[in-house]
């Protein structure tokens, strides 16, 4: 086809090679940002680490080298003190010299102290001990020693021991020696060592010496700066929290020791009657099933109101029964007194309810399905043991519910019987009292008797009564009536 | 050229679909896409004339010379241009917007080209120059740009475009009958 061939396109369709494409692209791309999404928070975290890392020890390292710079800082201005008298300004003027030196000789300030000091306490002054620490740095320089021993030879000679000073520096000669003169030496030293320190810091060895003094400078600096909050935190804690955690110690110790004793007992204890119980448990896994059927069942279908109200009206009913007695005492209640009556029927009919109440929960029904599955024990008599009480419950509150109605119902019965039983026990005893005088007699169905068989008179007692008296006055009251209607003026004595 | 046009979907799939059931509904969909697409290839052809467009265009290829009419220019053979002015319904590169050809013509000769895009992008100044007075004197004769298988396009786009997606349906259509039918089976 020739070169630049003109497509003129009349029809065109969608083509999902494009999209399917886009979408591989797409799904490259997303794997990519996965993959730099896991590498960069590796990294991240790596560097976090790092950082955190790197932080805690340079904040550790700051701390520790600024409590060693205070230390030797402490030491020098004391040593100063007590060997020369220095004034504080004096052992300003000091440090400042120490760090002068430190940076033109790139030599840590941590050597130059103590070999300031003794060259203070050799010479007795501190410009004597600044022309000596000159020296004592050349000779270290010159001879590759450190500043220490360097110094220490110094001090020697001073005291007219040369041997270690000539050794650092074999040119000293003898005749030199010989004289025992320290000033005559020292120029001598001077001259063959001089300038060695300075030398010496200029070479790459040297600068990178006084790098690492300039980054120790920079971390006791900030070691400066977190001293304070330690030793704010070190003061709090010894003068403020250990004294009252002491004091309520000490006047607490008795009642510590009792408590953690009666703690132990307790646990053990605790640990014995978890251990009896579990005992009692086992050899009562019927009871204990009963009763954990019953709860359940409370608790499963919201009875527990029902309960308590249950327990409530036995407690009452009990409360009843013993201030109005039980058998004779309720039947002539029913036969004398209106009010007790409703008492009776209420206690009567508490105590049914209680004793089928009761009855229900010391026999529960068995449930008719359930899962069983070994006792917690392990103790093959005991794989009854029920897991799904709600259907058993449900019988159980049922059989409550039964309960309720049947005594409910004997209650009733035995209401009715009493009140029978004692209205004509009473009846007959008016009877009685009446036969052997003139008073009136009143029977079952309100009939008057008449001593000899006279005339019936037939009493009807309207209204309530609450006492015994109101009885007998209604009952007097309407013989009054009758004898008047019917027997004209009769005076009938009502006793 | 037209700027709207109609995005047929699903002409592989139930073509490919199609064949399983009724090789004979396949058939009348392509002849379908045939006949447009040969009508727009004939009308496209006979836009080119036997005569060239210009005096000066010669009808053989230039000998020497780097004008036009010179060396490199192609000659104006007329028989050359219409053979060359194809139809294909080979699927071009996919664009941007995920769609391919379904149907397109083509203009692969040289001369057939440059007369087709002449001045679309170097438009005719008022300029003396040869090339200005090419492309003027090319306007004037026979209008603007997408002078062959371009105008064709736009001129039939719509009718082509019309009846190919009916077809299209109705292949469909039947695909769906075919469908069902294996379901009821």
């Amino acid at each position: 086809m020739a070169v630049g061939a003109v497509v003129a396109r009349i029809l065109t369709q969608y083509s999902d090679k494009g999209s399917k494409a886009a979408q591989k692209d797409i799904n490259k791309l997303g794997k990519n940002i996965d993959k730099f999404a896991k590498k960069s928070a590796k990294a991240f975290g790596v560097a976090a680490l790092a950082v955190g890392a790197f932080a805690v020890k340079i904040g550790k390292d700051a701390v520790q080298a600024a409590m060693e710079d205070q230390k030797s800082q402490a030491l020098l201005a004391n040593s100063l003190r007590n060997t020369v008298g220095a004034t504080d300004g004096a052992i300003a003027g000091v440090e400042k010299h120490i760090t002068a030196l430190q940076k033109q000789f790139s030599v840590v300030d941590d050597e130059l102290r103590p070999a300031f000091g003794r060259l203070t306490a050799a010479f007795g002054s501190t410009t004597a001990a600044q022309e000596a620490m000159q020296i004592a740095l050349d000779v270290s320089a010159f001879a590759g020693v450190d500043l220490a021993t360097a110094t220490d030879a110094i001090i020697k000679a001073s005291q007219g021991q040369y041997k270690a000073l000539n050794r650092l520096v074999p040119g000293i000669g003898a005749a030199t020696v010989a004289t025992k003169d320290f000033g005559k030496i020292t120029d001598k030293v001077s001259k063959i060592v001089g300038g060695s320190a300075a030398t010496r810091a200029g070479t790459l060895e040297g600068k990178m010496n006084g790098l690492k003094i300039a980054f120790g400078e920079a971390m006791e600096t900030l070691g400066y700066a977190l001293l304070p909050v330690l030793e704010k935190f070190a003061t709090m804690l010894t003068t403020q929290i250990l004294p009252k955690v002491e004091a309520f110690v000490a006047l607490n110790k008795d009642k510590l020791a009792a408590g953690f004793a009666i703690a132990a007992e307790m646990a053990l204890n605790l640990l014995n009657t978890a251990i009896a119980f579990s005992d009692w448990c086992a050899n009562n896994m019927g009871i204990v099933k009963g009763m954990a059927i019953l709860i359940a069942g409370m608790f499963a279908v919201g009875r527990i109101a029902a309960f308590v109200t249950a327990i409530g009206t036995i407690t009452t009913a009990m409360a009843l029964l013993r201030k109005t007695a039980i058998g004779a005492a309720i039947a002539n209640a029913f036969a004398t007194s209106g009010v007790s009556i409703a008492l009776g029927a209420a206690a009567l009919a508490a105590v049914g309810i209680g004793a089928f109440a009761v009855k229900g929960m010391l026999e529960p029904t068995l449930p008719k399905e359930g899962k069983k599955t070994v006792s917690p024990r392990g103790n093959s008599n005991n794989r009854d043991f029920i897991t799904n009480p709600l259907g058993p419950a449900t019988d159980g509150l049922e059989n409550f519910t039964s309960g309720l109605n049947k005594a409910t119902a004997a209650a009733k019965k035995s209401t009715d019987q009493l009140i029978n039983e004692a209205a004509a026990k009473k009846n007959l005893e008016r009877q009685k009292m009446l036969s052997g005088s003139t008073s009136l007699a009143v029977g079952q169905g309100g009939k008057l008797y008449m001593p000899g068989g006279g005339r019936n008179v037939i009493v009807n007692v309207a209204g309530s009564v609450t006492t015994e008296g109101d009885l007998i006055t209604a009952i007097a009251n309407g013989l009054q009536r009758k004898g008047r209607r019917s027997l004209g003026n009769t005076n009938l004595l009502v006793e | 050229m037209a700027e709207e046009v109609i995005v047929l979907y699903g002409i592989k799939e139930t073509l490919d679909a199609l064949k399983e059931f009724d090789k004979d509904a396949v058939k009348r969909f392509n002849k379908v896409i045939n006949t447009e697409l040969a009508g727009a290839e004939r009308d496209a052809k006979n836009i080119i004339q036997d005569r060239p467009p210009m005096s000066g265009w010669r009808k053989a290829d230039a000998a020497k010379g780097r004008t036009r009419g010179g060396a490199g220019w192609p000659g104006w053979d007329a028989g050359e241009i219409k053979s060359k002015i194809t139809k294909t319904k080979a699927q071009g590169r996919v664009r941007g917007n995920y769609t391919t050809s379904a149907g397109a013509l083509l203009n692969k000769s040289a001369a057939g080209a440059i007369f087709e895009v002449a001045g679309k992008k170097t438009k005719a100044g008022f300029g003396g120059g040869s090339s200005a007075q090419f492309l003027r004197t090319l306007g004037n004769r026979f209008g603007n740009a997408s002078r062959v298988v371009w105008r064709v396009v736009d001129k039939d786009r719509t009718r082509i475009e019309e009846n190919v997606a009916r077809a299209l349906e109705e292949a469909k259509a039947d695909l769906q009958k075919h469908l069902q039918g294996e379901r009821v089976k």
